[in-house]
């Protein structure tokens, strides 16, 4: 979080105590028949919809159904945002009458009247926010899903009506960001509590489709024990919190209404993506590293190395004026951190540009790299046996204890064996595994080339970051905390294109992956 | 900072200097309030959830030290005495014989007059005629060591030679003499945070202070709280920094004497058990990544170890978009 000035906390607290939350409803028939009847058929389907022939079936259609009642862009204007294959799904959904009898029918009206629904070239989302312009002259949208803010910036920016509306982030609205009005689409429990407990503006209009309930109101967060002897309690108190009011009088919620969870696509769920991601499933022939699975905005994820010392490039948006690109240890990612990819070819961006600085002798000092692993990995195979890497490597780390070196430890000798390490820290660790791999004669030779292409990677490293604090310093970063995700082009200086997600979380679980799927981006959505 | 006070905290806004918001004033007092609580077998937890973060650790820290100033220990007094007893003659010290006034000294040999022990401060050199005052136990806090600096006495010096406090210090402490805070180093609060937003509102926010509407003096909250970390090795401190990334160390966490303070969800979640016996103020940010799991961790404490013991809050209301616990927790 930026740091926030006096003036500007005042003006905080100033919307906490004046802010007036309004819930504005909007109808479409259509598109409250096709949500009751998705939810039915979610429900019919029960626990089945984890299958995998469901999940092709209900996931894009789920992801369209919401997207509808999220997005204010006109219908057909969604059908080509959305990327969903109709043919593939037309032909999913006909083989589904016999495989899924019972839910072919439902299953039919539904994609059949989505369809349909997409041919609308409007949304009843977007008048509100034309009179809400009318009314602020310029005001704030907040969307539920950030992979849809820059195709609704774009179409604000190209509506001469919606020309002064501005997409803003969740993210945003924990800092700096102020508006006159906010305009939150759809119903509050779809957003973090924050944008309305600690609300940015002076007034947030709820827009939300009629049948989807809404019951959220602030409410005490911390236990407390009520004093009823008291006018004031000595022990817990509330400041003046926003109001809520709604712009209708009709808005009793009816039996058939949704919960706003019925209408969010499921939640994305990690399932391996085809390659070894636990220790149990590492042939001895992967070249497997351990790494911690990252989530990223947008239903994305990457995995990040998680052996000792590895540290992955960030861009730091918080805490200072200007943003920073710093390494940092993986133990130290943070949420609201943006992590930086590559964005083509492959998620190592170092490797690449190091090769050209070190130019023709890349070839020659790589192909040394790859011999000693080789020659290490043969060299545990042919003593002990068939086994997984991470046995291999124990059982390294044992004769290697036993011929006095005290220090070798099972996790570092698994992540020397693999690809992405070039050296070890200390020379009389690499004397030691290079004389277990019956290299020990060239030591000297190999320790150089290893030397080198080190001092290739740090001054990649050191070109990589400062290109990118070039290119910060002459870009606003307003669209990286906007969407969540910047593209930055360094092809003209060989840097090739690399890309910031904000990252959402990195849970402590470790795995085992084929070290070539570092780094590279994950859609969890598919 | 009640209305008695003569004198009004403003910070800068486009330029032109506002009184400090009722926001800043009730973390100033939730600060004051621990000042005075007790805590022997009970410590006091104050959590409160706030629409920003900003400046409300810094602003509580600020009322702890301001209250702790004004709390005349005779006990310390005492000590004090003993302490400047055991100096050894010539050691360089200050001499704070009133308000504002500050002089270079050296110990002298202390003297017993009429059954009274008396320390003696030399401020004047031999060749200027060796003025020397005698300081008995009711003053000896006007005498504090000069740590890390030596010097010669000037043959005369008037008496603001050293200016150990300034102007905006002194208004902030109203009555209390400023000599505690001048010279002596000790950790009222321990202030939990990250380093470079907490610097940037303690050490580059200026504030005034006001008298009868024109400025009376310029300053940084860093004038009272002297934290640790953003001071130079000759100046003492009066609270201390402890930044995200590193752990207390054993012996900061047994040198807080009142209380500490978290600034935010993860510094609370991280060493919120490491002061097992001093009051504690916990800032929560609602827009805080890791706010659920703060609160989770408060109320939890609250249902497991709150003693119904008295229990006081600052007067007047909360700021608008918190939410204020204050309980007893038994001190382990």
């Amino acid at each position: 979080m930026k740091p926030l000035s006096i003036p500007y906390a005042t003006a905080v607290y100033g919307d906490a105590s004046q802010c007036e939350i309004i819930r504005q409803w909007v109808d479409h028939p259509g598109l409250a028949e096709l949500s009751r009847s998705l939810r039915a058929l979610v429900q019919s389907v029960g626990d089945e919809a984890a299958d995998e022939v469901w999940r092709r079936i209900l996931g894009p259609i789920r992801r369209t159904a919401f997207a509808l009642c999220s997005t204010p862009l006109p219908f057909a204007h969604l059908a080509a945002g959305t990327g969903t294959d109709w043919d593939h799904l037309d032909r999913l959904v006909r083989q589904s009458k016999y495989l899924y009898p019972d839910c072919y029918e439902l299953l039919h009206r539904v994609s059949g009247e989505l369809q349909r629904l997409l041919l609308e070239n409007s949304t009843p989302l977007i008048a509100p926010l034309e009179s809400l312009i009318q009314q602020h002259t310029t005001i704030s949208v907040l969307l539920r899903n950030p992979r849809m803010n820059r195709m609704v910036a774009d179409y604000f920016a190209s509506s001469r009506p919606l020309r002064t509306a501005s997409v803003v982030s969740a993210s945003q609205l924990r800092g700096p960001h102020q508006c006159m009005a906010l305009a939150v689409m759809g119903p509050c429990s779809w957003f973090p509590e924050y944008v309305f407990s600690a609300p940015r503006a002076s007034v947030i209009h709820v827009i939300s489709y009629r049948w989807i309930r809404d019951g959220w109101a602030p409410s005490p967060r911390f236990l407390h024990k009520t004093d009823v002897r008291k006018s004031a309690s000595q022990t817990h108190r509330i400041g003046k919190m926003p109001a809520i009011r709604s712009d209708a009088a009709a808005d009793v919620p009816a039996m058939e209404d949704l919960h706003p969870a019925d209408i969010l696509p499921p939640v994305p769920v990690f399932r391996g993506g085809g390659f070894p991601y636990s220790s149990s499933h590492a042939g001895e022939s992967a070249d497997v590293v351990p790494a911690r699975l990252c989530h990223l905005i947008g239903n994305r994820a990457v995995f990040v190395a998680a052996d000792d010392g590895a540290s992955s490039l960030i861009i730091d948006a918080s805490e200072t004026e200007h943003a920073a690109v710093r390494r940092v240890l993986v133990d130290d990612l943070e949420q609201g951190m943006y992590l930086l990819l590559r964005t083509s070819g492959g998620g190592d961006f170092i490797a690449p540009l190091a090769d050209r600085l070190l130019g023709k002798s890349s070839t020659k000092l790589r192909h040394e790299q790859a011999e000693w692993k080789e020659r290490l990995s043969r060299q545990a195979f042919e003593q002990f046996g068939s086994k997984s890497r991470r046995e291999l490597s124990s059982l390294v780390c044992s004769h290697l204890q036993s011929q006095g070196m005290s220090q070798a430890h099972s996790a570092n000798i698994h992540y020397w064996m693999s690809s992405k390490c070039i050296r070890p820290r200390k020379r009389e660790h690499f004397a030691a595994i290079l004389k277990f791999a019956g290299l020990e004669e060239r030591t000297e030779g190999i320790w150089s080339a290893m030397l080198e292409i080190d001092r290739a990677h740090r001054r990649a490293g050191h070109l990589i970051r400062r290109m990118l604090l070039q290119k910060i310093a002459g870009a606003s970063l307003e669209p990286l905390e906007r969407d969540g995700q910047m593209d930055f082009e360094l092809g003209d200086q060989g840097g090739g294109s690399l890309s910031a997600y904000e990252i959402t979380d990195v849970p402590a679980q470790e795995y085992d992956i084929p070290s070539d799927r570092i780094g590279v981006l994950l859609d969890l959505e598919e | 900072m009640g209305s008695t006070k003569p004198f009004v905290l403003h910070f800068e806004d486009s330029g032109k200097w506002s009184s400090l918001p009722e926001w800043a004033e009730y973390f100033i007092s939730v600060g004051r309030q621990l000042a005075t609580a007790p805590q022997q077998e009970s410590r006091l937890v104050t959590a409160i959830i706030v629409p920003t973060r900003a400046y409300g650790a810094a602003f509580v820290s600020v009322g702890m030290v301001i209250s702790e100033a004004s709390l005349r220990d005779p006990d310390s007094q005492a000590s004090h005495f003993e302490r400047l007893f055991e100096l050894v003659p010539g050691t360089p010290v200050v001499f704070r014989p009133g308000k504002g006034k500050a002089l270079k000294g050296l110990i002298q040999m202390p003297e017993e007059l009429d059954g009274k022990l008396w320390i003696r401060v030399q401020v004047h050199s031999a060749a200027g005629g060796g003025l020397t005052h005698f300081v008995d136990e009711s003053r000896a806090l006007q005498v504090q060591p000069a740590r890390g600096v030596g010097w010669k006495l000037p043959k005369k010096q008037r008496k603001d030679s050293i200016r150990t406090a300034n102007r905006f210090v002194d208004s902030l402490l109203g009555e209390t003499d400023p000599v505690q805070l001048g010279l002596q180093s000790k950790i009222v609060c321990a202030l939990v945070g990250r380093r470079n937003t907490l610097e940037q509102e303690i050490r580059k926010t200026p504030l005034s202070i006001h008298v009868n509407g024109t400025m009376y003096a310029e300053g940084q909250l860093q004038d009272v709280l002297r934290v640790n970390r953003f001071i130079n090795p000759q100046q003492s401190h009066r609270s201390a920094l402890v930044p995200l990334g590193s752990e207390p160390s054993s012996d900061l966490i047994s040198s807080v004497e009142m209380g500490v303070v978290f600034d935010g969800a993860i510094g609370f979640l991280k060493w919120g058990a490491a002061w097992r016996t001093r009051h504690q103020v916990i800032v929560l940010d609602r827009t805080d990544p890791y706010f659920d799991d703060a609160i989770s961790s408060v109320n939890a404490r609250f249902s497991q170890n709150r003693i119904d013991d008295g229990c006081v809050m600052p007067e007047g209301d909360a700021p608008p978009g918190s939410e204020i616990l204050a309980f007893r927790e038994a001190i382990e």
